[in-house]
């Protein structure tokens, strides 16, 4: 509570006039706790002259104002998100993605078979009636032809058989020359000893 | 009585003693024809055959035999082909018939060749052999033909043979032959 015939802060802010200014700066002048408040004054006004200067906002807003609620759709989202139904979401948007992709990657389309319409095939003339003996003729003719070509088939299979059959003979003599040939050759170094004089040919 | 039983005891292993091979050596009067003497001789005419031409051989199938025949003489035999006959085989699976005739003339070729050497068998039989004079010398010779061979005027069997006196008294000595 200030002494002073005047308020200090119209002092400060020079709202006194001349005379009222005089009584006020007597009264500091004896008044220390006067001076002390005036000088709280002062500084405080020097301490704000000393900030930068600063425009001041258009709009002050606060968190509770709406102006910083979430739309509608976030909401509605982050409540849908939070509940056990996105996974089911998820699977049908899965879904979805997969029938998109397919629809867009789909193979070509099978081309309808066209029926052809296929003449009708004419009936084959009437078989003129043949008798009892021609049917026997031409089975007899059929049995002896099928005979005699497997008759000249064996005969060409015995001869090959033959012509094999002489080539092992061949084989088998010779296998017999070289054993034998072998055996008195194997004999001969066995008993070995220094030539004689042969009464032959030029040697 | 005692000497006589200890004398017969005494000779009774001699009755154990392994007798002598009757064929080993043979006693044919003042002749004695061994084994070893047979089989030296054998030896020769192999060689002899063999060693007969380096470039086309006489192909011997059969090693000489020799063998002493009490009262007639002593035996050899062997087989032989005149030349080693061409084989079928993959490169030539068969003989046509101008090769067959090549082979036999070849063949036809040869066969005095190897009178000459049963002569000359003959001839080395008599001289390294004590044998009678009277007894025969005998050389045979088998000639084996493969199958496909044309084997028309070739000889499937040779033989020379001659009483040791004829032999060493060089006279002419025939060959007989019997065909293929």
């Amino acid at each position: 509570m200030s002494c002073s015939p005047f308020d200090l802060k119209d002092y400060f802010f020079e709202e006194l006039d001349g005379a009222q200014r005089k009584q006020v700066e007597a009264h500091v002048t004896a008044c220390g706790a006067c001076r002390e408040e005036l000088n709280r004054l002062r500084l405080t006004g020097t301490t704000l002259l000393s900030l930068r200067e600063e425009e001041i906002p258009r709009r002050i807003a606060f968190v509770s104002d709406p102006v910083f609620e979430p739309s509608p759709w976030r909401r509605w989202l982050a409540g849908f998100w939070n509940t056990p139904a996105r996974l089911g979401f998820g699977s049908a948007a899965l879904l979805s993605a997969a029938l998109v992709v397919f629809a867009l990657a789909r193979p070509a389309a099978i081309q309808p078979v066209r029926l052809v319409q296929v003449p009708a095939v004419k009936t084959a003339q009437p078989v003129p009636a043949i008798s009892e003996a021609a049917i026997q003729a031409r089975i007899d003719q059929a049995a002896d032809r099928a005979v005699a070509a497997r008759t000249r088939q064996l005969d060409a299979e015995v001869a090959a058989a033959r012509q094999e059959r002489q080539k092992l003979l061949m084989v088998a003599a010779e296998l017999e020359v070289d054993s034998r040939r072998q055996h008195a050759l194997y004999m001969s170094a066995a008993g070995y000893g220094p030539p004689r004089q042969p009464a032959g040919e030029a040697k | 009585m005692r000497p006589i039983l200890v004398i017969l005891l005494a000779l009774a292993p001699l009755s154990a003693q392994v007798a002598r091979p009757v064929s080993a050596t043979l006693q044919t009067g003042a002749a004695r024809v061994s084994l070893t003497s047979l089989a030296t001789l054998a030896r020769g005419f192999d060689r002899d055959l063999r060693m007969f031409a380096v470039n086309d051989p006489i192909d011997l199938l059969g090693n000489t035999r020799g063998i002493y025949l009490e009262g007639f003489g002593a035996v050899f035999t062997t087989e032989l082909s005149p030349i080693l006959t061409p084989n079928v085989g993959p490169f030539r699976p068969n003989m046509s018939d101008q090769d067959r005739a090549k082979v036999r003339q070849r063949k036809l070729a040869r066969i005095p060749a190897v009178e000459r050497l049963m002569d000359s068998m003959l001839q080395s039989a008599a001289k390294d052999l004590a044998i009678p004079d009277d007894q025969q010398i005998v050389v045979a010779v088998n000639f084996v033909y493969l199958p496909y061979e044309d084997t028309t005027g070739l000889p499937g069997q040779m033989v020379v043979k001659a009483t040791r006196r004829a032999i060493l008294s060089g006279a002419q000595i025939e060959a007989t032959v019997s065909n293929q």
